[in-house]
């Protein structure tokens, strides 16, 4: 099975979202830097303009909820169905989402419009997630405005994703280091800890939901 | 942490039930998001050590659940944890400069690396 393998920075906990905020994780990431590679296909342009890139293919990036200090990790796959329409999915990792259905996918030249649905605290359920987005000239960097996580003008958060590939490319399956078990009061956290003397050493306690 | 490539950072991270019904295998879950070899994870069913770590925290009646406890090399834990360099929070009545920031924390890190300015 093919997998979004999620690259940290640091991370607030998953469950440790904002009061009110509608989706249950948001976290501190960073954007990965990617390799960007090249892809097939263009979109329509005006008569003699140059062509727009497509948006098909896989792409990485960020939501900046609050830029350096909630950042969305996020990654969409775009590609066309046998009708010849555009489809995708999306992975958030920070909400458990891999390969979610984006439930619409338009390009009109440069302009990229994304929407996946989920139920949403703030919004009831089946609510509409929306991503507006403008293709650099290069095809390169999809940037625009998120929209979903509330209801108004604090609604609105800037995303910024990166060509990362084709659109059905391997993608490996994330690793998954062992957990050890705590006695309550934390022993093996202290023993770690004072077998790393002469480390800088961050401790992190978190929720993993 | 891809933005501190340096072998004298460990990080720990304690996974625990800070919202109440969260279990040992959404941890194991969960570590996928810091697969970095120098995280070590651990889990907690429990919120003592959240309370342990109160103290050196700064914080006066929450436990120490979503903040970042940074330490210099000299630190040792030995009976009972040892005062942090720096403490970032997130939500917690702490002062508003110590919200989690990655930039600052990285900024922290690499003042305690001695190292330069990443990128």
């Amino acid at each position: 099975m093919r997998r979004a393998r999620a690259v940290f920075v640091c991370a607030a906990s998953p469950g440790a979202s904002p009061k009110g905020t509608p989706l249950s994780y948001l976290g501190r990431f960073a954007a990965a830097t990617i390799l960007a590679l090249g892809w097939p296909g263009g979109a329509a342009a005006a008569p003699g303009a140059p062509p727009v890139p497509s948006v098909e293919g896989f792409w990485r990036g960020v939501i900046l909820y609050q830029p350096a200090e909630i950042e969305l990790e996020f990654s969409v796959e775009l590609a066309r169905d046998a009708a010849g329409r555009l489809v995708g999915t999306i992975d958030l990792p920070t909400q458990r989402m891999e390969f979610y259905p984006l439930s619409a996918v338009r390009q009109e030249g440069a302009s990229v419009f994304l929407q996946f649905r989920r139920d949403s605290e703030a919004r009831g359920p089946n609510a509409p997630f929306d991503f507006h987005g403008e293709l650099d000239a290069g095809g390169q960097i999809l940037r625009g405005t998120f929209v979903g996580f509330y209801h108004g003008d604090r609604n609105r958060f800037p995303f910024e994703l990166t060509r990362a590939g084709a659109a059905g490319m391997e993608r490996p399956e994330p690793a998954r280091p062992p957990v050890h078990p705590l006695a309550p009061g934390g022993d093996e956290l202290a023993a770690a800890f004072d077998r790393d003397a002469g480390r800088v050493r961050l401790v992190m306690l978190l929720s993993p939901t | 942490m891809e933005r501190i490539d340096d072998p004298r950072l460990a990080v720990y991270v304690v996974w625990g039930p800070m919202l109440g019904p969260e279990t040992e295998a959404d941890a194991r879950e969960a570590t996928s998001l810091l697969p970095d070899p120098r995280v070590a994870h651990f889990w907690t069913g429990v919120h003592t050590l959240a309370e342990r770590l109160r103290e050196p925290a700064g914080l006066a009646d929450e436990l120490a659940w979503d903040t970042f406890l940074l330490f210099e090399p000299e630190a040792r834990w030995g009976e009972r944890p040892p005062a942090p360099s720096a403490v970032m929070h997130v939500d917690k009545r702490l002062p508003p400069a110590q919200r989690l920031n990655g930039e600052r924390l990285a900024e922290a890190v690499r003042k305690l690396l001695g190292s330069p300015r990443g990128p």
